[in-house]
């Protein structure tokens, strides 16, 4: 019994399937001598049009065996699928296979004789023994407390609280909940929702609003995060982030690095749309009847520019910061004026109470803040396609300029091309009324519609439409006959039945829900944002993922994008803030540094001995300076403070360390500073103490550095004394830096300036002019800068997709930035001792 | 009017079809030639798969040079049919309202600035360059 083992029928007609697909046909072209002068050894000539014909006949043979090949190989039906639908339980689940590939799904599962399952198995068929009978009761209980709220719902009653407070008993919360429907029944107490899907406007007036209850069943699981309201969606599909109070959805979970640079950057490639659920973002309306002092607040709140007449009366988003009290920068901030009484705000979550508090306490009498977070939802969409899917899915209840004017430049695909100012607000009807996403009829903007958007802006619907938004209890109006899956699928039904077929269920203005939606373009973010009141979310959020090439993205992707933007993102680009500096300097290196004691001593970097890294190394650190898992700013701060002190008080030349010298001390026991090392020591002691400063020991330059004058900061900012190397906090500005070699900046990676001596050098090595080999130089010795260069960090770097080169976002040294001759930095990652040339530009936030 | 200073220059308006999108470059001033070259080479590859006859590449401004040498590589050195039409596209320019700055105080930023839209006209060449 030896010898290959025989194959079946079956394996015998594929493996001379695959035989035939690869076998290749040749034309063999006749080679007769024709002329005898032309006979040789090696063979004849050939015609010219022969020769083609042929080569022409063994291409297409070519194409042909690989196609034919390729189909061979392939053997199930879903294999065939693109990679976004392929479903792991379509091999055994046909549902999960589009139809037209049904029918051939099917006839291969027969064929491999294997359990087929249409759609997921009914509750009823999962086993139910096998319970105690304390186990059966305490089921049985739930899903009475569950039929009880569902009982509620449907005759438009609220929650009891001690129906949902999760300290109650599962028998006392099924009391409560009892009693309500009785109270209800016997007419004691009427409905207090206005629609059958329980939603209501949770608005704070004054104080932090209510968190949205979300269903009886998960109430227990929303405790410290809240979700948001398309939580379930997006738990399916991507992974979450639980941060500043929210669960909030970090990426998807299919890989889309690529995919969101090609769809979600206004270029002209792409061709689809990236939206995310950017609820999370807390939304506040300040309003006062005192015109003044409302100015006077958002003045003060914005640095003196939110209040400016460009944003003030003529609708503008203003995309700035947010200062506290105390000339403190807080946190980016958006804020559109709705009218002279009143503003929206938009803030992050991690310092949305900061300035919430801040504004309660300001004058309770003058000053209205109602706190929305939970009762005004929003958007986020980026990409060509994003107007245009928006128009597939919403449609006006009444005619509207503003509906129009959107309607007329939803085939735009770049949103740069719009002016600064583009808002559409008006009203929609509930999306689910259309059974599928319909496209509109196209219309061919030009450049002259573009400019009648702006001469004709529908100011009055605009605003309308922005204070029926702004409006708690018009917001709680537009739930009123909200109607569930099943009513609409039954008026969907009766649509069927008589003759008129249509995609959509005709609106009637008496009984069915409209709501206020605002389309607003965000300059600086390049995106567009959809406000609508929070229980309207989910209905748009579910058909805008209907339509084609729509797909969603998360935190990450939303990072991801602002860094090809070149702007800094909230919390991770902004150390000079205390939420930053927190999540850059406390919880980044945390994370990288257990990352990185976690690998065994010969698998990870050795950073105190990293080989050439400067010319001369302080005694502290012998290789990398600073700590290595973080952007050290208080390393920056002291080095370059120190630096100037130095450079203040002694006339030769900064130094490294006198070698026939030790630390010195003064007479008040206050180190010395005449040499690098003394700062590096300096900063060393700083560290000894524990005393982790809570503020972030940078603060930003937000001005264009062409009109700060020569004195620079150095006059209101002066370092005469030791200790103020370690208090005067340090200016920096934001820079974007493109890398002009071949390589790409890390996160965390370090920028140094280039010393005089070595300019030349580096100014020949950014020149692309071609070497004699017609190619770039690569290995020459690059000139070693010192530690006292280093002039800043990189917080977010890699390879940029679009410039195709490394690319980063950092953050350099005021002073020198100021001073600087060349725009020219060196660009170090961490742990490395390489050094690349990098042009600087200044981002101004 | 002319003498106002010019904020932001919007893009050209371009309008949504995924087969214009598929079969159309648009050669900005800083497009190496060779990378435009191997962008048309890719989307000549791929005409079929969308149905379309020709790939357009777009040019305007301080592109046209490079835009009508990618056109002569292709004529002249593959040997294909190109097509050259010359168009002006309408862009718009977001410059500084001259207005009531009354209100305004001193030294504002120009980003705080209203702003109003103006058109311009730029010359510009689209190239079909055929399979």
């Amino acid at each position: 019994m030896s010898g290959k083992k025989l194959k079946n029928k079956n394996q015998l007609f594929k493996r001379q399937k695959v035989i035939d697909a690869r076998t290749i046909r040749t034309e063999a072209l006749k080679a007769a001598p024709r002329d005898v002068g032309e006979l040789s050894e090696s063979g004849s000539m050939l015609k010219v049009n022969d020769f083609m014909a042929s080569r022409e006949f063994e291409v297409k043979q070519l194409q042909l065996a690989m196609h034919k090949s390729k189909a061979a190989s392939s053997t199930r039906v879903f294999q065939a699928l693109p990679r976004k639908l392929r479903r792991r339980t379509a091999s055994h689940n046909v549902k999960r296979i589009p139809k037209r590939l049904r029918n051939r799904a099917l006839r291969e599962m027969r064929k491999s004789e294997q359990t087929i399952t249409r759609g997921t198995p009914a509750m009823s068929k999962k086993r139910k023994y096998g319970l105690t009978a304390k186990q059966l009761y305490k089921a049985r209980m739930a899903v009475k407390l569950l039929r009880l709220a569902a009982r509620s719902k449907s005759m438009k009653l609220g929650l009891p609280s001690e129906a949902t407070a999760s300290r109650h008993k599962l028998r006392s919360r099924i009391k409560a909940l009892q009693k309500t429907i009785r109270q209800c029944t016997s007419g004691k107490a009427g409905p207090n929702r206005n629609n059958l899907l329980g939603s209501y406007d949770s608005t704070g007036i004054g104080a932090p609003a209510m968190r949205p209850l979300g269903r009886i069943k998960y109430a227990k699981r929303q405790h410290t995060y809240t979700w948001l309201p398309t939580h379930v969606w997006h738990a399916k599909r991507s992974h979450m982030l639980k941060r500043w109070g929210y669960q909030i959805p970090w990426s998807p979970t299919q890989k889309c690095f690529k995919l969101t640079h090609k769809l979600g950057n206004s270029v002209s490639t792409s061709d689809g749309a990236m939206c995310a659920d950017t609820s999370y973002m807390g939304t506040m309306i300040i309003s006062s009847e005192d015109t003044v002092f409302l100015q006077g607040v958002i003045s003060q709140l914005t640095n003196k520019r939110g209040s400016l007449a460009k944003y003030r009366n003529s609708h503008h988003w203003f995309e700035g910061m947010v200062w506290a009290d105390n000339q403190e920068v807080l946190g980016p901030v958006e804020l559109l004026w709705i009218n002279a009484n009143k503003c929206l705000l938009r803030l992050h979550p991690a310092i949305y109470l900061l300035v919430f508090d801040h504004l309660v306490q300001l004058n309770a009498e003058k000053l209205v803040v109602e706190d929305c977070r939970y009762s005004i939802s929003s958007i986020t969409l980026t990409g060509a396609k994003s107007l245009n899917a928006l128009s597939q899915v919403l449609r006006t209840t009444s005619t509207s300029e503003s509906y129009n004017q959107f309607k007329k430049v939803s085939h735009v695909t770049d949103i740069n091309a719009l002016p600064q100012r583009t808002i559409f607000a008006f009203d929609v009807m509930d999306p689910r009324h259309l059974s599928n996403p319909r496209q509109l009829p196209g219309s061919k903007p030009n450049a002259t519609d573009l400019l009648t958007l702006q001469d004709n802006f529908p100011e009055a619907e605009i605003t309308s439409a922005l204070a029926k938004l702004a409006d708690p209890a018009a917001r709680n109006l537009s739930y009123s006959n909200q109607q569930t899956l099943k009513q609409l699928a039954a008026r969907r039904r009766v649509l069927l039945n008589s003759t008129q077929h249509s995609n959509l269920i005709p609106f009637s203005a008496d009984t069915d829900p409209s709501f206020p939606i605002v389309i607003s373009k965000l300059p600086k973010k390049e995106s567009w944002v959809v406000l609508i009141p929070w229980f309207w979310h989910l209905p748009l959020w579910y058909q805008l993922n209907r339509i084609s090439r729509v797909h969603h993205m998360g935190l990450r992707q939303m990072q991801q994008l602002s860094y090809e933007r070149r702007r800094p993102f909230f919390p991770t680009d902004f150390p000079f803030t205390k939420v930053g500096y927190v999540e850059n300097f406390i919880y980044e290196r945390a994370t990288q540094e257990a990352l990185w004691s976690r690998k065994p001593p010969a698998k990870r970097i050795n950073f105190a001995k990293i080989p050439d890294l400067h010319l001369e190394s302080p005694v502290f650190f012998p290789g990398e300076i600073g700590i290595p898992f973080c952007c050290d700013w208080l390393f920056l701060q002291i080095l370059r403070n120190g630096i100037e002190y130095l450079e203040a008080h002694h006339q030769v030349a900064v130094k490294m360390f006198n070698s026939s010298r030790t630390s010195q001390f003064d007479e008040l026991n206050r180190r010395k500073i005449e040499y690098v090392n003394d700062i590096v020591d300096l900063y060393r002691d700083t560290c000894e103490a524990k005393t982790v400063p809570t503020n972030p020991p940078v603060r930003m330059v937000n001005q264009s550095l062409s009109t700060i004058n020569g004195a620079g900061f150095k006059s209101d900012n002066k370092v005469s004394s030791q200790e103020a190397i370690v208090t005067n906090t340090l200016p920096i500005v934001a820079v974007s830096c493109t890398l002009l070699e071949r390589g790409h900046p890390k996160d965390l990676a370090r920028i140094y300036s280039i010393p005089a001596k070595d300019l030349e050098y580096w100014q020949t090595v950014s020149h692309v002019a071609s070497r004699p080999t017609g190619k770039r130089d690569h290995d020459s010795k690059w000139p070693i800068p010192e530690v006292q260069n280093l002039i800043g960090y990189v917080t977010s770097g890699t390879f940029h997709l679009g410039q195709g080169r490394g690319v980063c976002t950092g953050f350099i040294d005021a002073q020198t930035a100021l001073s600087a001759e060349t725009d020219l930095v060196l660009i170090r990652n961490v742990g490395t001792n390489v050094y690349r040339i990098a042009k600087w530009a200044q981002v101004i936030i | 009017m002319s003498n106002q200073r010019i904020l932001t220059k919007h893009p050209s308006v371009k309008l949504l079809s995924h087969k214009q999108i598929k079969t159309t470059i648009y050669i900005k001033s800083q497009t190496p030639f060779v990378s435009a070259l191997k962008r048309v080479n890719k989307f000549l590859g791929r005409l079929q798969r969308h149905g379309a006859e020709y790939v357009s590449i777009m040019g305007m401004g301080k592109a046209v040079e490079k835009t009508l040498s990618i056109a002569c590589h292709y004529q002249e050195e593959k040997g294909k049919k190109v097509e050259v039409i010359t168009q002006s596209i309408a862009v718009l320019d977001e410059v500084v309202k001259n207005g009531d700055t009354t209100e305004e105080p001193e030294g504002i930023d120009d980003e705080d600035k209203e702003t109003s839209l103006r058109k311009r006209t730029v010359t510009g060449v689209e190239i079909r360059i055929y399979p």
